[in-house]
């Protein structure tokens, strides 16, 4: 096996006047889930075509499973995408197409049928496998394309916004998929979904105008700048505040005066517990000890979506330009 | 492009995919009944002043001594300076007007005493509408599928090599389908209608007339290819298609008045020499057949060159 599932490395991308991509490099470990944020034109999509040979970089390249993907049949049956936006053929029945795809890929017919049946009954889509794709929702296209990415036994999967334009319970059926898959193969989600990639992803990346201005670990992104919001029983003193802000990964208590507190945490050189809990758990619980022995009540607790605290940060933008 | 991204299976499959889903799709339909109203309207065409002399025959009384066939052979005659036209129509040599009038009557004389007129007649037609009927069935090869983005559903499974020569021969393929039925029905129509000829002759001939057909369609099929490939709207690669295969004529035969090699280029496109398909010397027909081939080839190789480097 690879050290790296994909490298990308130094890759640049620009058209016409626009620069989608700017000398952009990562690396993404096998058999994680690794998440690819940025704003609308952060250029996530020029980044996953380029890998899937779709379009050519204009210089770098990109590896994957250690195979330059512009040799992209050396790849085949190993390798798989959720295109965005592209469509299947309007009038064949999806059974047909999906079992297209994998006769394609080297199965024969029976064993081509029997793989799609499975795949199209784990998406939900069995009842379905002989209409066309203009019956169908848009739920369920987004779904049929989820299929065909999961067709056969993939080392590498790209998916371009899975669950867009998914009500919760069917996006939560593709995030549960992407979990089952995750133990054998190495998936690579772009989404606008925040939350979705903070409780999907090991690992991500944040583009914004072609650049890279993140990636890392989910943990080590958020480690630093990670807020608390609490409502406590009565509002803190003075030297309340002071004491807690000493604890240590404790930045900086603000109240409001009603109870309403804001906790800035940092958390560099804070060590996670051995119980596997995240480093943040040992800042909480030394804080809610210490409000306990002020005799104070914590009545509401949040710790806030910190990863798009931190897109914003590094991006400047709001989630929903994003 | 190498041999080694060339996988048969994979063409195999692409084509007859292709083809099967083409006869589905609403344009492979249209293609379909564009080519049968087109080929029986000709044949239909051709056949009714037979008949008519036939019914006029028949209410004088005369027929005996003024047979189906003596009705052929005197509108063969009305008709034999058009096709002797059309056949001089396209100069291939540097030889005189009378050499070139000469051999176009040699010519008329196999296609219209030789060989059935009345098919020759048809075929003859259909040699000139077959690249218009072709576009109509083969624009869109690529284009809609490129614009959809479809085609990115099979670019991680197959080389974009046999996705474009599957695509090419299932085209090609489905058209030659098409030609074979239309031939079929015609020559049932022309037989069983007027059975003048020989059952053999007519077969013999309708044999020959489907391969020229079919041979005239693939360098067609070839440039739609192409031209689908290179622009992502169905519509524009429809209309631009449609806009080259007309134009090359039309600009020959207009611009020769003025200036005589402007002729010449109707040898853009197979329009020059498509006819010696149906010509009585083998040279002149292998010659043919090998520069429509070679014209396959061309368009062929323009094609893959774009679109094994394009943005998909």
């Amino acid at each position: 096996m690879t050290e790296h599932a994909l490298i990308v490395n130094g890759v640049s991308r620009r058209f016409g006047k626009i620069q989608a991509l700017d000398d952009v490099s990562f690396s993404v470990k096998p058999q994680s889930i690794f998440g690819l944020l940025g704003p609308n034109g952060a250029g996530k999509t020029t980044l996953f075509s380029i890998a899937a040979n779709f379009i050519q970089a204009d210089a770098g390249s990109i590896e994957v499973l250690g195979v330059d993907v512009r040799q992209i049949s050396r790849l085949q049956g190993r390798f798989t995408i959720l295109p965005q936006d592209a469509l299947f053929q309007r009038n064949v029945p999806i059974l047909e197409q999906l079992v297209f795809f994998r006769l394609l890929d080297g199965k024969t017919r029976h064993d081509a049928e029997a793989e799609v049946k499975r795949t199209l009954e784990m998406v939900g889509l069995g009842e379905y496998m002989n209409r066309r794709v203009h019956s169908l929702s848009h739920g369920m296209i987004n779904r049929l394309g989820v299929a065909q990415a999961f067709l056969g036994d993939p080392e590498v999967i790209l998916l371009d916004e899975p669950t867009s334009g998914l009500d919760p319970a069917n996006a939560k059926q593709i995030r549960d998929l992407i979990r089952e898959f995750q133990t054998t193969t190495t998936v690579l989600i772009s989404s606008h979904n925040l939350a979705e990639i903070q409780d999907l992803c090991d690992h991500v990346a944040i583009l914004d105008e072609g650049c890279l201005v993140t990636a890392g670990s989910v943990e080590e992104i958020t480690r630093a700048g990670r807020k608390l919001e609490m409502h406590l029983s009565r509002p803190l003193e003075p030297n309340e505040s002071a004491e807690l802000s000493n604890l240590r990964g404790v930045m900086d208590v603000t109240g409001n005066g009603t109870g309403q507190v804001t906790i800035s945490l940092d958390l560099t050189g804070v060590a996670a517990p051995e119980s596997g809990d995240k480093a943040s758990d040992t800042v909480v619980a030394a804080l809610l000890q210490s409000l306990l022995d002020m005799g104070i009540t914590p009545r509401e607790f949040h710790e806030g979506s910190t990863l798009e605290e931190h897109f914003l940060q590094v991006t400047g933008k709001s989630n929903s330009e994003g | 492009m190498s041999l080694n991204d060339l996988k048969p299976r994979h063409m195999k499959l692409i084509s007859l995919y292709s083809t099967r889903y083409a006869v589905r799709g609403g344009t492979g339909l249209v293609f379909i009944m564009l080519v049968l109203l087109c080929g029986l309207m000709t044949a239909h065409l051709i056949i009714t002043p037979v008949e008519q002399a036939r019914q006029v025959n028949d209410d004088l009384g005369m027929g005996e001594d003024y047979s189906d066939k003596d009705i052929v052979e005197d509108l063969t005659d009305v008709a034999r300076p058009v096709v002797a036209w059309i056949l001089t129509a396209e100069k291939t040599s540097d030889e005189s007007e009378e050499e070139d009038e000469e051999a176009a009557r040699e010519w008329t004389s196999f296609l219209l005493d030789e060989k059935p007129a009345l098919l020759s007649a048809v075929l003859l037609i259909m040699m000139f509408l077959a690249p218009f009927l072709v576009a109509m069935g083969t624009f869109n090869q690529f284009s809609g599928d490129v614009q959809s983005r479809g085609i990115r559903y099979q670019l991680l499974r197959a080389e974009r090599t046999n996705i474009f020569f599957g695509r090419f021969l299932g085209a090609a393929l489905f058209t030659i389908l098409v030609m074979a039925l239309l031939i079929t029905i015609i020559s049932l129509y022309i037989g069983l209608k007027l059975q003048i000829y020989e059952f053999g002759a007519l077969i013999g001939w309708s044999l020959h007339g489907f391969l020229a057909l079919s041979m005239v369609c693939i360098p067609y099929v070839a440039l739609c290819a192409w031209i689908s490939s290179a622009i992502d709207s169905p519509f524009g690669s429809l209309t631009l298609s449609k806009i080259t295969i007309g134009a090359v004529p039309l600009f020959a035969l207009i611009g020769r008045n003025t200036w005589e090699p402007v002729a010449y280029v109707n040898y853009l496109l197979p329009w020059g020499i498509q006819n010696h398909l149906l010509h009585p010397s083998s040279l002149h027909l292998l010659g043919s057949l090998a520069a429509c081939l070679g014209y396959t080839a061309f368009f062929l190789l323009l094609g893959h060159r774009h679109f094994s480097k394009r943005d998909l």
